[in-house]
């Protein structure tokens, strides 16, 4: 496992089009980690997915949430590099693990401006401050009877950052 | 069905779906009671739930919903609760308050006087139990509440404080305040200091009734006297069941109320095998009270035990608190039963 992601980190190789990355996420108050992948369109157009995982409110662990975001991010100077900007959509749920039934989902659209500095070809590191506004979906459950209990599923505005650490190929 | 599965809904009332795992049709008057439960909390705490709950009526391994073995629980952040059948009431009071856990032992000691809980405790000058008030959820959960002295306290503030007090401390609760505003609001309408608050606790009395005292059918010496209806049909209001997850049939309870003395003959005529039992409410001596959800006759030395048939002498000291329960295994069909008691006190 050791020596293929040594390889990608020392080997060079064309221009890279690939990133995974690990995040971590700030969903104010709350914060989370979050796994993505982005893949250059263009030379300043990227799409890109992440999973991210947001830690419950204390006393509500068995509330744990999750959120799926798609982005379409356009960079100043080329994917990866720089300055970006980068309009998402999402949808968060939030699930009473005993019961999985009882869900509440949310879809969001947002934006999100960052930056990225390349640490070496293959690695770079970055940081990132957004907004999103969040409106409920689908049949509700009997769970998130205050939404301080499911942070991740907080409908209206929400108000995010991320540090990333992103390996490229 | 495999224990492991849970049981779907089965029941959509007023306020809840209830879901069972049991072959049984839950009667009537079970159902009406926990709808009047809830409709209760609502009107005495002034908070209404925030959308209709579900309830799991389990006939055990309650860790599949419960986070620790318990005969109930409800789980905060949701309108679930999960139970055997005792703390059925006790955790719909939770469920209508959705209570945050932020003063525990008040949270409990409600919740045991909203869901019909009577209480025998002698409290004493060492009782504390402001001081309890501060224990946390972590407590509660290691099981450091005594719901006994808790839910006696609370039905002492109950008694004090009026609705108007219980109104406002239920909103302190619902609001997640701290137990410092919890104590704000006792020596506000106590119009008292911690301390003398503690010292009138002190010197209440031990017993406390259950709130469902009022909400069971009431029977009059007259009534006994001129003959009471104990049938049994689980399509009727008045009769509840099962007793519990794990055994089958209906029962109807009734209260004796008045003060005076009955004596003479009880005769009691009944189909099939349904039996009936007079049995007090409370032991005199403070030994046991009996859980008007499930009552257990037999812990009353003093119980009357009836056979379709039957005639017995009575000497009945109304005063003390009798309940009569009819009851039959077979919840299938409609089961006519009454008895009357022939005066030969000239009543």
């Amino acid at each position: 496992m050791l020596l293929p992601v040594l390889a990608l980190l020392l080997v060079d190789a064309s221009p890279s089009r690939h990133e995974v990355a690990v995040h971590a996420v700030y969903p104010l108050p709350r914060w989370g980690v979050a796994l993505g992948y982005r893949y250059a369109l263009r030379e300043r157009l990227g799409v890109g997915a992440t999973f991210e995982y947001v830690m419950p409110s204390r006393g509500y662990l068995h509330l744990p949430g999750f959120e799926q975001a798609l982005g379409l991010s356009l960079w100043r100077r080329a994917v990866g590099q720089g300055v970006y900007v980068e309009p998402q959509l999402s949808f968060a749920h939030s699930v009473f693990y005993r019961l999985p039934d009882q869900s509440r989902h949310v879809m969001r659209l947002g934006g999100e401006v960052g930056w990225r500095l390349a640490l070496s070809r293959r690695l770079s590191a970055g940081v990132g401050m957004g907004a999103a506004y969040g409106w409920s979906i689908g049949a509700t459950g009997s769970i998130c009877t205050f939404d301080f209990q499911c942070a991740s599923t907080r409908p209206g505005a929400v108000a995010r950052a991320r540090v990333s650490l992103g390996v490229r190929w | 069905m495999a224990c492991s599965e849970l049981p779907e809904v089965a029941y959509e009332r007023e306020g809840f779906a209830l879901a069972v795992e049991f072959e049984q049709p839950v009667c009537e008057g079970t159902l009406r009671g926990m709808e009047q439960r809830v409709a209760m909390v609502e009107r005495t705490t002034g908070i209404e739930q925030s959308s209709p709950m579900t309830i799991y009526w389990l006939a055990g391994e309650l860790e599949r919903i419960c986070p620790r073995p318990a005969s109930g629980c409800f789980i905060p952040g949701t309108m679930i609760i999960a139970a055997t059948g005792p703390s059925l009431h006790h955790e719909i009071v939770h469920a209508v308050m959705n209570t945050r856990g932020s003063v525990p032992y008040a949270e409990e000691g409600l919740a045991e006087v909203l869901s019909g809980q009577a209480v025998y405790y002698n409290p004493d000058f060492n009782d504390r139990p402001l001081r309890d008030l501060g224990q946390t959820r972590k407590d509660a959960r290691e099981g450091a509440i005594d719901y006994v002295r808790a839910a006696h306290f609370m039905h002492f503030v109950r008694e004090q404080v009026g609705e108007d007090g219980v109104r406002d401390l239920a909103a302190a609760i619902d609001a997640g305040n701290a137990p410092r505003r919890f104590v704000d609001i006792l020596e506000r309408h106590f119009e008292m200091e911690a301390e003398d608050i503690e010292r009138a606790y002190a010197r209440s009395g031990s017993f406390y009734p259950s709130v469902r005292f009022e909400e069971a059918e009431p029977i009059t010496a007259f009534d006994l006297s001129s003959g009471v209806n104990l049938s049994l049909d689980c399509a009727s209001k008045f009769t509840m069941g099962p007793p519990s997850a794990a055994s089958a049939g209906m029962f109807r309870l009734r209260r004796i109320e008045g003060d005076e003395r009955v004596r003479g003959t009880l005769a009691f005529e009944g189909e099939g095998d349904v039996g009936a039992v007079l049995f007090r409410a409370v032991d005199p001596g403070g030994r046991w009270v009996q859980d008007w959800w499930r009552p257990v006759p037999k812990l009353d030395d003093k119980r009357i035990e009836l056979r379709p048939g039957d005639r017995v002498s009575v000497d009945l000291d109304l005063r003390e608190g009798w309940m009569v329960l009819a009851r039959t295994d077979d919840p299938s069909e409609l089961l006519f039963a009454g008895l009357q008691v022939f005066r030969t006190d000239g009543g």
